[in-house]
């Protein structure tokens, strides 16, 4: 079917960072998305950054988990997933350096150096972009899916790159950085998906968003527009209602016409701003068959 | 624990505290709150804190007025007429920038060399993005200055933008546990030459390169002079959250993710004996005759709503075709739904919590800053 080739499931790159604000149904989208690229028969690597506070993930309960793990394991049929973790990431990039994992032991185990790590602002950002870079260099892996929670972590992890080269230009961290540079800036196998919702305080955040990731030049998919209301009307008919409402300031119709109107206003701002895709309203996105390819790019 | 509505806590308390999860309507309900409580206070403060900066665009101000403003912003008369705010009432908008407190509390604690040497360093441009709870440590600092100075009767704090709700109430403990910290220790003008020999082998300098390691060990060692003082006041804020002369406001939605979230924030205060004394339940779905009639409802039309699209003898309607009646049947069918489901979730919600005043917020289809505000009073 042509409706299928305009899905966000098939328009997603290699590497997939979704982002968006808090209670935008960002994580569900995540666990959505991947499981339908695994359907597809693409192996599928779904990847979070370790939380700290010792909750549950609310994205590892969409799999009946209380956590992800810290390497990668099949939870599903070609689908993958991983916790990104500062101290794995920090650990790895110390043994590639130091070629003797016995060696890495003992830097590792010296509290001095493990309080450095700790406690020196960047180098936590700095594990997870070594852990998150090793995945992205497996190529076995046809897509990968990162769910960032917060939109500070997105801009963080694109500008820390950038902040360390000036600090430190050469050296084996330099040389990592640039290579996670070369991943993070290639349009043709990286984009960042927006997610936000029909509301205009969300959307103005996701253009800021959207403003903010291009001036990191982290290229963008698109915006995906979750939760879209039930809208049964054509443009004729909805003009008929906008006018018989227009009589009646009162009127039952307004409330029937205000949730549409967010919706096209959403639609008009966001698609001026960039390539947009429709997530329909429903229950439990998670739990419906085929819900990734309901998420469909929006036409004129 | 006797049930006061929260207009009691808004007419009793020095603070409340307002949390909640992300998206749920946090900075709005402390507006709203701050707004309500003009009707038995005189002077009033809001704090909110970057980056959402709503609640000031919604009062009036421009971003640009917030960001060089580093004192509380006193609303216009002209705004205040406009939320239906009583002319001899002072109500202020802070916005709290932790740059600027940061700043403060270096030039209290440190000479002017050491804070000149410290801001120096890349690492302290970086600061205010990367050490965790910046910016709910320096929330306390201005809170509790505030209340010190007495100058307001009441102030309402809307939390910062974090993944958990409980998040805000972890701080005093994580930053205390970052001061007693060995890498901190270390570079304490008091620890002695074991700490220091410790990292003067060369693994971490040849690691990081000469320039960030430098960077990085001055960076510890001048921070570290803050440190006597950042403990104390955390010692101080930790007991703040349980004075009876604060309250603790959650907000949430009806969508299940934001219910689990406020379970987990009901357990955790519990079990650090800090009351949550009221829960706002914002975005609540109606049916079309609940919003024909509620409080939120668009005009004061009549109908009683058996028949939910009231074709009867409506001339509008009735001139419609058969076909789009049925779709407007459909979408009147979709909104039951989406009610039928928030009104469940908050039935949930006040059985599980008893003790605790619930109060619905419904849906607002306004993006209207003005005309969402105005609407909260009614509530509380």
């Amino acid at each position: 079917m042509e409706k299928t080739e305009q899905s966000l499931v098939s328009s997603l790159k290699r590497i997939n960072l979704i982002s968006g604000k808090g209670g935008v149904g960002r994580t569900t989208m995540a666990a959505t998305l991947a499981k339908a690229s695994a359907k597809e028969g693409k192996k599928t690597l779904l990847a979070e950054l370790e939380d700290d506070s010792g909750w549950d993930s609310p994205l590892a309960r969409h799999f009946g988990m209380k956590h992800f793990p810290v390497e990668p394991s099949e939870i599903e049929n070609h689908l993958h997933a991983v916790t990104l973790s500062a101290p794995w990431g920090q650990e790895k990039f110390l043994n590639s350096f130091l070629k003797l994992s016995s060696i890495t032991q003992i830097v590792m185990g010296n509290q001095g150096v493990k309080w450095f790590l700790d406690g020196a602002p960047a180098f936590k950002e700095m594990g997870y972009f070594y852990h998150l870079l090793t995945m992205l260099k497996d190529s076995s892996y046809e897509r990968i899916i990162l769910d960032l929670p917060a939109t500070g972590h997105l801009i963080g992890l694109a500008r820390l790159p950038n902040v360390l080269l000036k600090m430190m230009p050469i050296g084996p961290i330099a040389e990592k950085l640039r290579e996670g540079q070369t991943f993070f800036y290639d349009k043709r196998q990286t984009a960042a998906w927006v997610v936000t919702l029909p509301q205009s305080l969300p959307v103005s955040e996701a253009i800021e968003l959207n403003d903010s990731l291009y001036k990191e030049q982290i290229p963008v998919g698109g915006f995906v527009l979750n939760r879209a209301p039930f809208n049964p009307f054509t443009v004729e008919e909805e003009a008929i209602l906008e006018s018989m409402s227009a009589k009646s300031k009162t009127h039952k119709l307004m409330i029937d016409l205000e949730r549409i109107r967010r919706l096209r206003e959403a639609e008009k701002r966001l698609s001026q701003n960039g390539p947009l895709w429709i997530a329909p309203e429903t229950d439990n996105p998670f739990e419906e068959e085929g819900f990734g390819y309901r998420v469909q790019k929006f036409n004129f | 624990m006797s049930k006061n509505s929260i207009f009691d806590l808004l007419s009793k308390k020095r603070c409340v505290i307002v949390c909640g999860g992300g998206g749920v309507g946090k900075t709005t309900t402390a507006a709203g709150l701050a707004i309500a409580s003009t009707r038995v206070r005189k002077k009033v403060l809001v704090v909110t804190i970057d980056p959402a900066k709503r609640l000031a665009e919604a009062f009036g101000f421009t971003q640009r007025a917030l960001e060089e403003g580093r004192e509380p912003i006193l609303l216009s008369a002209d705004s205040k007429r406009a939320l239906g705010i009583a002319e001899d009432v002072e109500l202020s908008v802070g916005i709290l920038n932790p740059k600027y407190v940061l700043e403060q509390i270096i030039a209290q604690t440190l000479s002017p060399v050491q804070a000149e040497s410290l801001k120096k360093t890349m690492l302290y441009a970086q600061l205010s993005e990367m050490v965790y709870g910046l910016q709910e440590y320096t929330a306390y600092e201005w809170v509790t200055r505030m209340i010190k100075d007495s100058a307001y009767d009441l102030i309402v704090l809307d939390t910062p933008p974090s993944f958990h709700a409980k998040d805000f109430f972890l701080v005093p403990g994580k930053i205390k546990n970052l001061m007693e910290s060995k890498v901190f220790q270390l570079f304490s003008p008091k620890s002695g030459g074991f700490f220091k020999a410790v990292l003067s082998f060369g693994w971490v300098e040849k690691l990081l390169g000469e320039k960030i390691y430098r960077e990085s060990r001055m960076f510890l060692e001048t921070f570290a002079l803050l440190r006597d003082r950042i403990l104390d006041r955390c010692d101080l804020l930790a007991k703040f959250f349980t004075q009876q002369e604060v309250a603790v406001v959650a907000v949430t939605t009806p969508e299940s993710s934001a219910m689990f979230e406020l379970e987990g924030l009901n357990r955790f205060l519990r079990e650090r004996d800090i009351h949550l004394e009221g829960i706002v339940i914002n975005q609540v779905e109606q049916s079309m005759s609940e919003a024909m009639h509620g409080a939120f409802g668009v005009g004061d039309a009549s109908g009683s709503g058996e028949d939910v699209l009231g074709v009867g003898d409506d001339p509008l309607l009735n001139s419609l075709s058969p076909e789009l009646l049925g779709k407007l049947h459909q979408l009147e069918q979709h909104q039951e739904k989406r009610a039928e489901k928030s009104r469940l979730a908050v039935e949930k919600c006040r059985s599980k919590y008893p003790d605790i005043t619930t109060v619905v917020a419904p849906m607002v289809y306004s993006s209207d800053g003005f005309e969402i505000l105005k609407r909260y009073p009614a509530l509380f």
